[in-house]
């Protein structure tokens, strides 16, 4: 989620009751002959709001399995999470009166630290990868569809390897792929979504061999490699020069197509950096509820 | 590249729901493991070091061996009771007079670093000493104390306080007389010596510090008997012992003269003249050795001799130099010698070490010693000679919390209290299972 100023009341009312809380605790520990303590009614009573805090803040997974109740805006309950949960960073440290206490304290303060970096880490992540993907990924795509479209732009540049090189029986993928498109077609002639194929070549010219050759040796590899692969597209430029100059159109839909594939795999780097960190944040979170549950009953009780 | 929307429409397939992501389908499944872990971890901690884990901070040394026993201390929803205290230790009370009595854990706060325990913080004496109430009509003691800096003059020390020793001894003449040789010059620790607590002064012991000068000597016909510091019923026998004992080794000199039949003898007299042993030390007898010595040691303090320290000492060599009669005697009684009263401790309600303070000269708290000429001189120093160490409020100093120096259970007082109410515990009550065995040594 973007910080912007709608965040504004967000964070004012966030800043002010930080700033409230730490001028209380100062008096508070002045006050205390023998410094904060969480069993204290003070700190208990930071104890409940930072826990309160921290609930509030983990409703937003919940809300997410019900996204089609009226529960109001999505950008709401993001807001609620990502303020509410930085605001339990002050409230459960006044609580703690800045110490780690014993095992189970000091296994929850590290939880709740990594579960906050993690988020500010996300949070800022938000803040700058989509632009850096607007910038870098014009050509970006579903996620969910990611798969179908780079098979897509590999049966895309068979067939227009093929159209003019003829049948590439290494290509049985793409093959089999215009086959199945083919039938489809014939199925529902009507379909929008048809899309007008060229036919392999049946009488190949003699540069053909060329770009058949360059075709199965670079685009052909590149194009099915890893989703995730850095690699940068194949420099098919030479061909070019080497090649009648009415292929030059095809040449360049070849490059776009390898482009496209390259930016793909940009897109899906990104995309896991910006949702990777949630496999910290996420779990640990669950965890740090559990175990501050069983911290809640046993310092309660004792 | 532009691309139409039909044609980005044209390469995505709406006819099938899409897989989620590889995130959104793992979320879940690995939070429910962090869970799965989580509770795994919490048992296993609960298994290997039992409530151990639960607690906010160390136990102190003295609790450590039942330190995973919560139970112990704490009452489930309770907080911790006095009575759970009193499981262990003996109840000690602060003050007969006190209203009421707080809670062992409103000043002994656990699971802090090792040792805080035992610091009771000043706020603790504060609550109540900052506005003391006690079943007394008045308080005898200060009842606004907030800090050192309200701490009220020493006692002693206070308006119409005086040394109520009954005992004559001059400071001033004792540091500064020419009559002792160099090398047996006195100084402060000629008398004073810190005794075996470290605390307190050692009493002054006649025959350690004051005989080498004051010997109650020279009595007898041949000045020959030195009597022991005592009552004056124990100086009789000694006295009478003494006496004998010279009358029998040194008969010749005391009571028989010289045979005048040898050529050269003088006849001389005797230097008593009793008939007999009986008589000579019958105490009835006027004349008696034993009576002529003990006029010696009664006699009465001459005041005309006060006027130089020389002729002090020269004609009052014995008891009433230092002591006073305690009310008449019948001539031929003896005399009854005031008691004392010197005081082994001077702050009662405090806590003075005097080894804590030893790399301090004796001139630094007592810088008037040397001019101090009566008794009635408390020599004490006042409060305002603490406060040059002990500051409030400084971080450069020696310390003002009210523990440096009094105590709160001070079973010293009630012998009653700390031998009535001694507490026997096993070990195995200590620990809760079997006791430890002893190790053996690593060889």
């Amino acid at each position: 989620m973007r910080i912007n100023k709608d965040h504004r009341g967000w964070l004012l009312a966030t800043l002010a009751i930080t700033i409230a809380c730490a001028i209380h605790y100062h008096f508070y520990v002045r006050a205390s002959p023998y410094g904060p303590s969480g069993g204290s009614w003070i700190g208990l009573g930071y104890g409940i709001a930072g826990t309160t805090a921290m609930l509030l803040a983990g409703l937003l997974a919940a809300r997410k399995k019900v996204r089609t109740w009226r529960l109001g805006p999505a950008r709401a309950w993001m807001s609620m999470h990502i303020w509410l949960g930085l605001l339990a960073v002050p409230l459960i440290c006044f609580h703690a009166g800045f110490r780690l206490g014993g095992t189970l304290t000091t296994t929850l303060m590290v939880l709740f630290a990594v579960v906050t970096l993690s988020g500010i880490f996300g949070l800022i992540l938000q803040q700058y990868l989509p632009n850096i993907m607007t910038e870098r990924v014009p050509l970006e795509t579903l996620v969910g569809q990611m798969d179908h479209v780079r098979q897509g732009l590999a049966t895309d540049a068979y067939e227009l390897v093929a159209s003019v090189a003829g049948p590439i029986p290494e290509a049985a993928e793409e093959q089999a792929r215009l086959a199945a498109e083919a039938t489809a077609m014939q199925a529902r002639p009507g379909n929008w979504k048809a899309i007008a194929r060229k036919p392999p070549a049946t009488e190949p010219l003699p540069e053909g061999a060329l770009l058949k050759e360059v075709y199965l040796r670079e685009i052909r590899p590149y194009l099915w490699r890893d989703a995730r692969a850095r690699t940068p597209p194949p420099d098919i430029r030479a061909l070019v020069i080497r090649t009648p100059e009415d292929w030059r159109q095809k040449l360049e839909r070849l490059d776009a197509i390898c482009e496209e594939s390259y930016q793909l795999a940009v897109q899906r780097r990104l995309h896991d950096v910006l949702h990777g960190w949630l496999f910290i944040h996420a779990p640990l979170s669950f965890a740090l509820f559990v175990l501050a549950a069983f911290h809640i009953i046993m310092a309660l009780k004792y | 590249m532009a691309r139409a929307s039909k044609d980005l429409a044209k390469r995505l397939r709406f006819d099938l729901w899409p897989k989620p992501d590889f995130f959104r389908r793992w979320y879940w499944l690995v939070g429910v493991i962090f869970v799965a872990a989580g509770v795994a971890a919490w048992y296993g901690l609960h298994m290997g070091s039992q409530q151990r884990q639960y607690l906010p901070g160390p136990v102190s040394q003295g609790h450590a061996s039942f330190g995973d026993r919560c139970e112990t201390c704490h009452e489930a929803y309770g907080g911790v009771p006095t009575k759970n205290c009193l499981g262990c230790h003996a109840d000690r009370a602060h003050s007969k007079f006190e209203v009421k009595t707080p809670e062992c854990a409103s000043c002994h706060v656990e699971h802090r670093a090792s040792g805080v325990f035992l610091a009771v913080s000043n706020a603790s004496c504060v609550d109540c000493h900052g506005d003391l109430r006690t079943t007394r009509t008045e308080p005898v003691i200060a009842h606004t104390m907030r800090g050192f800096a309200d701490h009220p003059e020493l006692g002693p020390l206070r308006p119409g306080k005086r040394d109520e020793a009954a005992i004559r001894f001059n400071h001033k003449l004792h540091l500064s007389t020419t009559k002792i040789g160099e090398d047996d010059k006195l100084g402060c620790v000629s008398c004073h010596g810190i005794g075996k607590d470290g605390g307190l002064m050692q009493a002054i012991v006649f025959e350690q510090h004051c005989e080498k000068c004051h010997a109650q000597s020279g009595l007898g016909p041949d000045s020959s008997v030195q009597v022991v510091h005592d009552t004056p019923d124990v100086v009789r026998e000694d006295l009478k012992a003494k006496l004998l004992f010279a009358a029998v080794n040194n008969p010749d000199g005391i009571f028989g003269s010289t045979d005048p039949g040898l050529p050269g003898r003088v006849r001389r007299d005797p230097l008593d003249a009793s008939k007999s042993l009986a008589v000579f030390i019958d105490p009835g007898t006027p004349k008696s050795a034993l009576a002529m010595a003990e006029s010696k040691l009664y006699a009465p303090l001459d005041a005309s001799a006060e006027q130089g320290a020389s002729s002090l000492l020269d004609n009052n060599k014995y008891c009433f130099l230092c002591h006073d009669q305690d009310g008449t005697s019948a001539p031929g009684d003896l005399p009854a010698i005031k008691p004392t009263k010197i005081p082994t401790r001077w702050l009662v309600h405090g806590e003075f070490s005097h080894r804590v303070h030893d790399l301090l000269k004796c001139e630094h708290c007592h810088p008037d010693i040397r001019d101090s000429a009566e008794t009635a001189q408390t020599n004490l120093p006042p409060k305002d000679t603490c406060t040059r160490c002990h500051i409030d409020g400084q971080e450069q100093s020696a310390g003002t919390s009210c523990m440096l120096c009094h105590l709160y259970h001070d079973t010293s007082k009630d012998h009653v209290l700390r031998d009535g109410r001694r507490k026997e515990i096993s070990i195995e009550a200590i620990f809760g299972k079997e006791a430890p065995k002893a190790q053996k040594p690593a060889p």
